[in-house]
């Protein structure tokens, strides 16, 4: 009788200590953000290629500025327009977001997948943000709001997929401060950012 | 155990109201196991936003900080040697009755016209003895480039000055312009522009003088003195001090022949 108020409390969460929904939900929100954002990368992309002088509307200054971003090598990394891989890449992630936002548990192998896919976007984002700050010169918004949601989703769904392996002390510690790690991740780009175009910014001001 | 309470033998029936109170104390129990884990929750969420919260100002202002001091270490302005009292670069006959003066930015597309459309003009102005012309050099187009070009092509031409004297400046002004860099881009890079310095006639100092911006603060300050006068853009023309309206040849000759040039 003594470990019943145990049993109530504590060892019912400790059976089934990893909850998806909210993870789901979270990306939903992620994937759609991303969605929309390579969509319109998609759009101005299209109409670039029908009108050369074509100003896609997030050519907002010199550092600012899709046009010029859009037009490089690097913008088609695979041959093809990246915003491609983006489309496809962020509907399956909110499709399985929906999944897991209504409670159903899906095989690790799922999950596994989503956690590999996402890195691999991470790897492919980093590179891009590299590429776009040292030898393009210039940020397109569009493509930083690209790079500002696969972070989390990928740095999440990594993270997700070691803990349904089994709790370990590390992974179980870096889950609670998951949104701590993005914020770290975003203020990292923040600063490169900052140092990169400070001759633009100070003058400016 | 579960078996055998369920059975209950030989036990005496458990009274009602100990039964509820039993139940009572476990809810109770409950109760706080959840408060308190819930307290636990608000404590390392409150802890995590003011951990983010720290970090976040922390990192901005310190980058912000050290950024800022990088720009404004030089502390006075070093002024480039040779120049005219306003900051201009002067050619032609000291005692000429007329003075033409240019406004013009490395960066700006309409200063490339005007020195496209008028050279042969401006040539003869000054290699005559009537008319000398004075460019005076600024530098408020850094926004239109990523690297702050604007002020690092002044700087460039301001390092070849003072190498090199004023006609190895007059050779670096024509190929500044005539290998301008598009507005919304990088700008050409530093050793770039330390070659053009040296076809230009600049030694090797120039290169340190390049890198470091030597003359940067001095284009800022030439660059607010000019537009607190009667410059709004560039290129403005002056003709013995009087602003003119237009900068295509026909404006300037006939300007330059109304203040007496003969």
């Amino acid at each position: 009788m003594s470990d019943r108020p145990d049993e109530v409390g504590g060892v019912v969460d400790a059976n089934e200590p990893v909850r998806v929904r909210g993870f789901g939900a979270g990306l939903v929100v992620l994937g759609v953000i991303g969605l929309l954002a390579a969509f319109t990368l998609t759009v101005d992309k299209f109409r670039l290629l029908e009108d050369p002088t074509y100003t896609p509307s997030c050519n907002l200054n010199p550092v600012l500025s899709c046009g010029s971003v859009m037009v490089t090598e690097q913008a088609s990394a695979f041959g093809f327009p990246n915003p491609l891989l983006g489309l496809i890449g962020f509907s399956v992630v909110v499709t399985i977001g929906v999944v897991l936002a209504t409670g159903t548990r899906l095989p690790h192998g799922i999950m596994v997948g989503l956690a590999v896919g996402a890195a691999a976007g991470l790897a492919f984002v980093h590179w891009l943000a590299f590429q776009s700050l040292y030898r393009i010169d210039a940020l397109c918004p569009w493509c930083m709001v690209v790079w500002a949601v696969t972070i989390p989703i990928a740095v999440w769904s990594v993270l997700v997929a070691l803990r349904l392996r089994g709790s370990h002390r590390l992974v179980e510690g870096l889950w609670s401060v998951r949104y701590l790690i993005v914020l770290f991740w975003y203020l990292v780009i923040l600063v490169l950012i900052l140092v990169r175009f400070w001759d633009y910014w100070s003058t400016q001001l | 155990m579960s078996k055998q309470s369920k059975k209950k033998p030989n036990l005496p029936p458990v009274p009602a109201e100990q039964r509820a109170a039993s139940a009572d104390r476990r809810a109770a129990a409950a109760q706080l196991m959840q408060q308190q884990r819930r307290r636990d929750r608000r404590r390392t969420v409150l802890i995590q936003v003011a951990v983010g919260l720290v970090a976040v100002v922390a990192v901005v202002a310190t980058t912000l900080v050290v950024l800022s001091q990088r720009d404004g270490d030089g502390a006075v302005a070093t002024t480039p040697p040779g120049l005219t009292e306003d900051g201009a670069v002067r050619f032609g006959a000291a005692d000429a009755p007329v003075t033409l003066q240019a406004v013009e930015d490395f960066q700006c597309p309409a200063c490339r016209q005007f020195e496209q459309a008028n050279v042969d003009l401006l040539t003869s102005y000054r290699e005559g003895d009537q008319v000398a012309v004075e460019y005076r050099p600024i530098a408020f187009l850094d926004r239109m480039s990523t690297t702050g070009y604007s002020t690092r092509a002044l700087n460039a031409s301001m390092c070849v000055l003072e190498d090199a004297g004023k006609d190895a400046w007059l050779a670096m002004h024509q190929s500044l312009y005539e290998q301008q860099p598009p507005e919304g881009g990088a700008g050409l890079p530093d050793d770039q522009l330390v070659g053009m310095a040296e076809d230009a006639g600049a030694g090797g100092a120039v290169e340190g003088c390049i890198d470091d911006g030597r003359y940067d603060d001095w284009a800022a300050q030439q660059t607010a003195d000019v537009f607190s006068g009667e410059v709004s853009g560039t290129p403005t023309v002056f003709v013995n001090g009087t602003k003119l309206g237009g900068t295509d040849t026909a404006s300037i000759q006939k300007a330059v022949a109304e203040a007496g040039a003969k």
